[in-house]
């Protein structure tokens, strides 16, 4: 099964789900409905033909005025990968958590939270993973100015180049 | 006249006794048994650890790792020092009893390395804590550590301890 025949199954499973099929030679990848996300999730996981058991991967990207939520989930059953891509306003950036759906996504999420600012709206734990938590900001933004300073450390360096 | 006097007494003194001055012995010992404290933050930790083993042989100057800070005269931070770990570094380094020594271990720790214009990286230890030898290098060898020892122990065999701990006394510096 490519990825056409998922994306054809996911359309009857969950209607408006996706929005998009992008073939690119690289990564093809099914552009869904934030709003649907855990619907598309949930089927991905439980119908008989896709069983994508397994989530291997969620990150964040800055798209501008808009910030994507990848994710990349496998099927262990039918050997199969299959990517997805969500996007959410960057004013209010905000998608519904599959923590819960597949456990890994759990610090998956954490980290694109950390990094980007993305909120997953459900996750049982949404604090910064690999920043400390009294850190400003989320560094993974294409605006994001770098501190001069860490609480009380100085942190400029004049290198003379 | 003092030289003739201590030729004297050489010659009075019988087989295997020397003399020398209690400053002199002191340091002698303290740089001949350096305990480092064992971590490593980074890749240079790698080169550390060669350092430590039978090709370089700290050991054989009297350093050895020590796993806690409290009994550690040596720190050597070796590798890339984030700004969240800059603050574990330096509680650390309050925790070493005086006198302590450190030493910055490659460019990571020197500077920030190639990692200088990270949001997240230290740009060099001594922006929190004090050094006494910088090793340049990415990673520096096992032979610039072994260098870099050497020389702290040369910096010890000069000091008068006595001297320093009645000063830091007064001062009441940490
Ligand atoms: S100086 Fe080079 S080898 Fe050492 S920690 Fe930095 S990047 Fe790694």
């Amino acid at each position: 099964m490519n990825i056409e025949e998922v994306d054809s199954r996911l359309r009857e499973g969950v209607p408006g789900g996706v929005l998009e099929l992008h073939k690119g030679p690289y990564s093809p990848h099914l552009v869904v409905d934030a709003e649907k996300i855990r619907e598309v999730c949930l089927f991905l996981r439980d119908d008989g033909a896709l069983r994508f058991d397994y989530l291997t991967h969620l990150t964040g990207l800055d798209c501008g005025e808009l910030l994507c939520t990848v994710y990349r989930a496998l099927s262990l059953l039918h050997k199969r990968t299959v990517a997805m891509r969500a996007y959410v306003p960057r004013e209010d950036p905000v998608i519904d958590t599959i923590s819960d759906i597949w456990a890994s996504a759990g610090w998956f999420e954490r980290e694109a939270y950390d990094l980007l600012g993305i909120r997953y709206r459900g996750h049982a734990d949404l604090r910064r993973l690999l920043l400390p938590e009294d850190w400003e900001g989320h560094p993974l933004r294409k605006d994001y100015v770098d501190p001069l300073r860490y609480q009380d450390i100085d942190n400029t360096r004049d290198y003379g180049i | 006249m003092k030289r003739i006097d201590e030729i004297s007494m050489y010659q009075s003194l019988p087989d295997g006794v020397l003399v020398t001055n209690v400053d002199k012995l002191l340091s002698w010992g303290r740089l001949s048994s350096l305990w480092y404290l064992l971590f490593g933050l980074a890749c240079c930790a790698i080169e550390l650890m060669q350092t430590g083993g039978p090709r370089a042989d700290l050991d054989r100057f009297g350093a050895v790792p020590r796993a806690t800070p409290r009994q550690a005269d040596l720190m050597i931070v070796a590798g890339t020092v984030t700004l969240k770990m800059a603050k574990r570094v330096k509680r650390l380094y309050e925790q070493m009893p005086e006198p302590k020594y450190v030493i910055s271990m490659g460019s990571c720790a020197n500077s920030g390395g190639l990692f200088a214009y990270a949001y997240s990286v230290l740009k060099g230890i001594d922006k929190v804590i004090p050094v006494d030898i910088y090793v340049p290098g990415c990673p520096p060898r096992p032979e610039a550590l072994t260098e870099a020892l050497l020389e702290i122990q040369k910096k010890i065999r000069k000091e008068k301890y006595l001297g320093r701990a009645e000063a830091l006394e007064t001062d009441g510096n940490e």
